[in-house]
């Protein structure tokens, strides 16, 4: 293996990995939302833009991943 | 029937039917046409190219991404380097007071079409400040809020424009000749030009699809234009390479602007932190006065209850050390958000540029209008909330 093929399986494994937590994160938190809508439809304004914050923050990890990979593949 | 009544048959004619077809029909064969454009712009992209071995003209070809993370210095006030995202950011300010000063400059009061569009944006934005905040917090920090968000979303939109990557500028000019190796250009320039020919002589060659070239023709790679200077037998034997660098570049795809803005933030939450709750603002971060206290039993000699407070109080001194740390971290969560969806979003749309010839582009320029928008919202959101705790008291021990 050369380097450049361990950046880029580097790149690959940290935005692989990166993604699943956030992803599962981010099906739970749809799942309470629904969840909440569901039982209360009148607070459908503030069950949303509470969820896309807290979808946010679980979606910065994801983001950090692909920093990680983005500088692995073009600057590292 | 079209004689008797022209003016209805004119409208279902316009509204259900396009080109002698239903509407349902010229739906499902827009869909159709789509997704054949969509097989047809990968096929002839680089995948297909590497599937079929097809050998397309070279004007088909869009060069590999190249992202540049540091952004590029355009030129220098005394001391002070203007960089590309710099420039942008100056642009967005100037498009966001014409634009506002032009529609908010003669509101009226019964709103014309712009300004109610603002206003209602505006209204939303104020109601939904003093939802979180409560009434009088609310009318506090709307301004610097409404002004963060614009600015992102103004921002991140603007990069979106056709054109905006293409004034470019030549950074410098070096001359070399045609025998040069490209790893003596690259090691010269500080380039990353990355060929399968070796020489520069052979580059033009392949960029001249291996026809003879002349002189003063130029080439482009990625970034970088190429000039023959002087050619014999048909072989480039002077080169000038020529780097380009983007005049404009969305200013968030740049980690300074992100950093700058997230420090805006900081510095409000804690100023407001601070306004509203005086020196109590700190007592979360400092909570360390039970621990000192078990210390000063101990050693007092008043035995009684010495652990119970040395532990609860360690306790209270560690959560108050997460504390700093969270308040600390929120700096780099931000910057780092706002970074990584921009620059993000910036290299789906190349990659989808290099992948797929020109079609499917759609497809990414609506996810970031969207990503635009939404990252904006929770840069401001998230300042709203951060700003809304820190200026609310905790009531330590009342809800446990």
């Amino acid at each position: 293996m050369t380097p450049e093929t361990m950046k880029l399986l580097a790149a690959g494994i940290a935005m692989g990995l990166g993604a699943v937590g956030p992803g599962i994160g981010i099906g739970i938190l749809g799942m309470g939302a629904m969840n909440a809508l569901g039982r209360n439809p009148e607070a459908r304004g503030a069950i949303l833009t509470n969820m896309m914050i807290a979808i946010a923050m679980a979606e910065a990890v994801a983001i950090y991943a692909l920093v990680i990979a983005i500088i692995l593949i073009f600057v590292a | 029937m079209s004689e008797q009544k022209p003016e209805p048959a004119k409208k279902t004619g316009r509204k259900f039917g396009c080109l002698g077809c239903s509407f349902s029909l010229g739906v499902l064969i827009a869909i159709i046409a789509f997704l054949v454009f969509i097989v047809v712009s990968i096929a002839i992209g680089p995948i297909g190219n590497s599937i079929f071995k097809l050998h397309l003209p070279s004007w088909l070809n869009v060069p590999a991404p190249h992202v540049l993370l540091p952004a590029e210095v355009i030129f220098h006030i005394g001391p002070f380097a203007v960089t590309n995202s710099i420039i942008t950011s100056w642009l967005t300010m100037v498009i966001l007071v014409v634009l506002l000063g032009l529609v908010m400059g003669r509101a009226r009061i019964v709103p014309g079409r712009a300004q109610s569009i603002i206003e209602s944006a505006f209204d939303w934005l104020y109601n939904f400040c003093k939802e979180v905040a409560g009434p009088e917090n609310g009318r506090r920090f709307f301004p610097i809020i409404t002004t963060i968000i614009v600015f992102v979303l103004f921002n991140g939109w603007l990069g979106l424009l056709p054109g905006f990557g293409s004034f470019t500028k030549t950074e410098e000019t070096v001359n070399f000749p045609g025998n040069t190796q490209i790893k003596e250009v690259n090691n010269e320039l500080n380039l990353k030009l990355d060929t399968a020919p070796a020489t520069m002589d052979a580059l033009i060659a392949e960029l001249n699809n291996n026809k003879p070239v002349a002189v003063n023709k130029q080439f482009r790679e990625g970034n970088v234009k190429f000039v023959v200077l002087a050619v014999q037998n048909g072989q480039a034997t002077s080169v000038a390479v020529e780097p380009q660098v983007p005049i404009l570049r969305g200013s968030n795809t740049d980690i300074n602007t992100p950093l700058a803005l997230s420090l805006i933030s900081f510095i409000f939450v804690i100023a407001m932190g601070i306004r509203n709750l005086g020196t109590g603002f700190f007592r979360p971060y400092t909570n360390v006065g039970r621990f000192m206290n078990g210390w000063k039993k101990l050693f007092t000699g008043l035995k009684k209850g010495w652990f119970t407070d040395l532990f609860f109080g360690f306790v209270d001194a560690f959560v108050s050390f997460i504390e700093v740390i969270s308040l600390f971290f929120r700096l780099i969560s931000l910057t780092f958000r706002l970074f990584g969806n921009m620059i993000g979003g910036e290299i789906l749309v190349f990659v989808f540029f290099f992948l797929m010839f020109v079609t499917p582009i759609v497809i990414p320029f609506g996810l970031e209008i969207l990503f635009g928008l939404i990252q904006a919202l929770i840069f401001g959101f998230l300042t709203l909330v951060f700003a809304t705790i820190a200026s609310t008291a905790t009531h330590e021990g009342e809800g446990h």
